[in-house]
């Protein structure tokens, strides 16, 4: 039995070692995310400006220019234009949040993964409730993201449970 | 040592059935009835008496009030919490998408003219009915699971501390919101002035939340959640949850997970949704009024 037991006590730590892999990913995922989503808002918040414009320029597109109040457009461009630059900096925090999180992986694994997977979640929502076409918009690459991340909490949970039993154990 | 034969394990029955031939202990005496539950590991049915799994070797750690005390958090979730964790985020993701679609067919569509209070009350009061409809079914999805006891503090204690802890949340809130106003951010109205269909705006914006988010995020989440994550980082991820659930007002979410984080400690501290309930609908309550 102890021949069988040190080959058995192999598996578990093999198991441990498949999860800790997991988390590796989901640690990498998260960094990437958190990366990718400061560079995308720090561009956004950067050119707020423009991009406001061409939003107001495609909607009053046929508008005829006597039937527009030019001081409320202003009005209405000035607060698009803070709304979407304080849009961009709320979006850069929560990139930095991802950084921390993936980083802290190890650290606190389940409240790390379910965390990174609920704020991932609600960030590409919020991107849809704006923009519908962001629901579909690279969907291949968020699929795997969130799939990467239900993985890794999967493992998470496994990989406390058995950290916890092995700290009883001894 | 060899494994006991198998032939006995199949016929010592299945969890609690009544109807199994009772396993024979070691000393030969008298047939002793066991529990068994499955193996962690291997998932295969083993007695509750047993140390070590005949199967796969596993330490068994036994099932006893006592252990259920000792455990992190004390928690009584059942083994697999991962079955728990996949619907829970499903029905997050469920409930995102589905108000994300009502938003699309309603602003989109012919059917709902926003200008007409009314029609808006409808739209908005359809959207409520398709949450409460999602939040019903992982309820019932989710009713097996059992949250961890609640801290050992005097319910004289938690109620007050929780209503000034609200009152000190919602002055947050107010001052996080004329920041906002001040930085040139336009105010959304939710309540048109001089209303005539105040009752139903309170129910719409605060009955409704109260009673269906709480379930949701300080029910079913709460009891998934906390097994594995233990009090405080159950309200940190379930307030995280709350303030992401918002994407109507994605400005507001900060200072409603901040909201999040009260209603959390008040749920974890009462032991139960009623009293983060009571607070959810005063905050709603004095954000439409004000």
């Amino acid at each position: 039995m102890s021949d069988d037991s040190d080959g058995l006590d192999g598996l578990g730590s093999l198991a441990q070692s498949a999860r800790s892999k997991q988390l590796r990913s989901a640690k990498i995922a998260m960094i990437a995310v958190g990366i990718l989503t400061i560079g995308a808002n720090a561009f956004m918040g950067l050119g707020a400006k423009a991009f406001v414009e061409a939003a107001f320029a495609r909607e009053l597109k046929g508008i005829p220019a006597d039937q527009i109040d030019n001081a409320k457009l202003a009005e209405l461009k000035e607060s698009a234009v803070k709304t979407v630059q304080l849009s961009a900096v709320a979006f850069s925090a929560l990139g930095v949040v991802f950084i921390v999180l993936g980083l802290l992986v190890y650290r606190a694994p389940v409240l790390c993964t379910s965390l990174g997977l609920i704020l991932y979640l609600g960030g590409w929502a919020i991107d849809a409730a704006f923009d519908p076409a962001m629901l579909l918009k690279g969907i291949l690459i968020k699929a795997i993201v969130i799939a990467a991340l239900v993985k890794a909490l999967k493992a998470a949970i496994e990989y406390q449970k058995e950290h916890a039993t092995a700290a009883e154990a001894s | 040592m060899q494994p006991p034969d198998e032939s006995e394990w199949e016929t010592s029955g299945t969890v609690d059935d009544p109807a199994a031939e009772p396993v024979v202990d070691a000393s030969g005496e008298e047939p002793v009835e066991t529990v068994h539950s499955p193996c962690r590991r291997c998932r295969r049915l083993v007695s509750e008496l047993a140390a070590n799994c005949p199967y796969c070797g596993l330490r068994r750690v036994q099932s006893s009030p006592e252990f259920a005390e000792q455990a992190p958090g004390g928690c009584t979730t059942p083994p697999d919490s991962g079955r728990g964790w996949s619907v829970l985020i499903a029905g997050f993701a469920v409930s995102l998408v589905a108000f994300i679609l009502c938003d699309l067919i309603l602003t989109n569509s012919a059917l709902v003219d926003f200008d007409d209070e009314r029609q808006k009350l409808i739209a908005m009061g359809c959207i409520d009915g398709v949450y409460a409809f999602i939040v019903v079914v992982f309820a019932i999805a989710l009713r097996r699971y059992q949250s961890i006891p609640r801290p050992d503090v005097a319910q004289w204690i938690v109620w007050p501390v929780s209503f000034v802890a609200m009152g000190l949340a919602l002055a947050a809130n107010f001052g996080y919101h004329q920041a906002l106003i001040s930085m040139g951010v336009r105010e959304l109205e939710l309540v048109p002035a001089g209303s005539e269909y105040w009752p139903w705006w309170i129910v719409t914006i605060c009955v409704q939340p109260a009673i269906f988010e709480e379930l949701f995020f300080r029910g079913s989440a709460w009891k998934v959640m906390s097994g594995a994550l233990g009090l405080h980082a159950t309200v940190i991820v379930s307030s995280a949850m709350f303030g992401m659930a918002h994407i109507g007002v994605p400005l507001s979410i900060p200072v409603l997970m901040v909201v999040g984080l009260v209603l959390g400690y008040a749920r974890a501290y009462s032991g139960s949704i009623l009293l983060p309930a009571i607070l959810h609908f005063l905050h709603n309550l004095a954000v439409v009024l004000w």
